[in-house]
């Protein structure tokens, strides 16, 4: 079996390419100037493990930085290394291309913003007065006796913070989509701030690092950024008319 | 270093030029990416461990208790900024964590029994 990490214009070389799933070596199935990064698995299943997919992002990453890079998704797996010509390289070659040539400046940067609860939960007792008397009232209070005043305050809070969440994540987008050709924000694990994937042309990814360091220095004592990048796109390739 | 001079923000910013962690790489390649159609066979297992729990819900009495709580211990009569110092030398700091750190804590807790499992493996 032969699992494929991505695709790549023919030319681009292998240099330090990490091994790949299970530790196998990667290597390319070429066909009409494009190149399908591949390595052989042993099995028909493919485990999600914590290495493997590691691994399986490494590759991609090293590929990024030396041209554009059509990633797939962890798991896709054929027959063998003929199978990837015939069945991934050959009929879906136009789009393949077409695809390579959209992308070819762009990268991925992902942003993941995660509150100080500590922080903002302060920020939230200081700015609404209603929330402050409630966690007046229940703070030394006897559990039983303020159980349905602590509820109160709770969903207060939670509402709250729901508040701040939206319009933070308003302003740190408005800050950063305009530096970017597109971009995708998710609705995420409820602990964070804000997620989101932003497709940048190379040149501007500079700007977008300034643009983050500002973000981060205005932030600073209630918000930490998780930065990540520059990807391949990720969020952002797919086959027209499919998701 | 341009950006660790630039000021004391440099803490809040951590860059990475990869996925470091299994959390980044299972929100990038799981479910993102180029996928191919039905000539292919993706047979990946092993997932629903890793996803699961990674999730918390925020609308329950439980967890409006558990923000309640943790808003009655925070301590109002101190600056900002010596209140966020003082919490970060604290040692009750990690159970003030609960509700936000949750899930980061939830995708470690599934890092390790991932990690448990490649080293059986």
């Amino acid at each position: 079996m032969t699992v494929v990490y991505g695709i790549v214009p023919a030319e681009t070389p292998l240099d330090g390419v990490p091994a790949g799933i299970g530790g196998a070596p990667v290597g390319r199935v070429v066909s009409g100037g494009l190149a399908a990064l591949v390595s052989p698995v042993e099995g028909e299943e493919l485990r999600a493990t914590r290495r493997d997919l590691l691994s399986h992002s490494a590759v991609l990453e090293r590929a990024i930085a030396a041209g554009p890079v059509l990633p797939l998704r962890f798991g896709i797996v054929l027959r063998d290394e003929d199978a990837v010509a015939e069945e991934l390289l050959e009929p879906r070659r136009d789009e393949l291309t077409a695809l390579l040539e959209r992308f070819e400046r762009l990268v991925e940067l992902r942003v993941k913003a995660f509150y100080d609860e500590e922080a903002v939960l302060r920020e939230i007792v200081r700015s609404d007065p209603a929330i402050a008397r409630l966690n007046e009232a229940t703070r030394d209070a006897p559990d039983a006796a303020a159980h349905a005043h602590r509820v109160r305050l709770g969903e207060a809070v939670a509402r709250a913070l729901e508040a701040t969440r939206e319009s933070d994540s308003q302003a740190i987008f408005a800050r950063l989509r305009p530096l970017a050709e597109d971009a995708v924000v998710e609705d995420g694990e409820s602990s964070l701030a804000f997620t989101a994937s932003f497709l940048v042309d190379r040149s501007r990814v500079e700007a977008f690092d300034a643009a983050m360091d500002e973000l981060a220095r205005e932030h600073e004592g209630r918000i930490t950024f998780k930065y990540l990048g520059p990807l391949p796109p990720h969020s952002f390739v797919s086959f027209p008319g499919e998701g | 270093m341009a950006v660790a001079t630039r000021g004391t923000a440099s803490n809040y910013l951590q860059r990475a030029p990869s996925p470091s962690g299994l959390a980044d790489v299972i929100d990038l390649i799981l479910d993102k990416g180029l996928v191919i159609d039905a000539y292919i066979r993706i047979a990946v297992i092993g997932i629903e461990l890793i996803t699961i729990d990674a999730r918390i819900v925020i609308a329950s009495v439980d967890t409006y208790l558990r923000f309640a709580e943790a808003v009655n211990r925070l301590d109002l009569t101190q600056t900002e900024a010596a209140g966020l110092a003082e919490l970060r030398g604290n040692g009750d700091h990690d159970k003030g964590k609960g509700m936000i750190e949750g899930a980061k804590e939830a995708f470690s807790r599934d890092d390790d029994k991932e990690r448990q499992k490649a080293k059986k493996d």
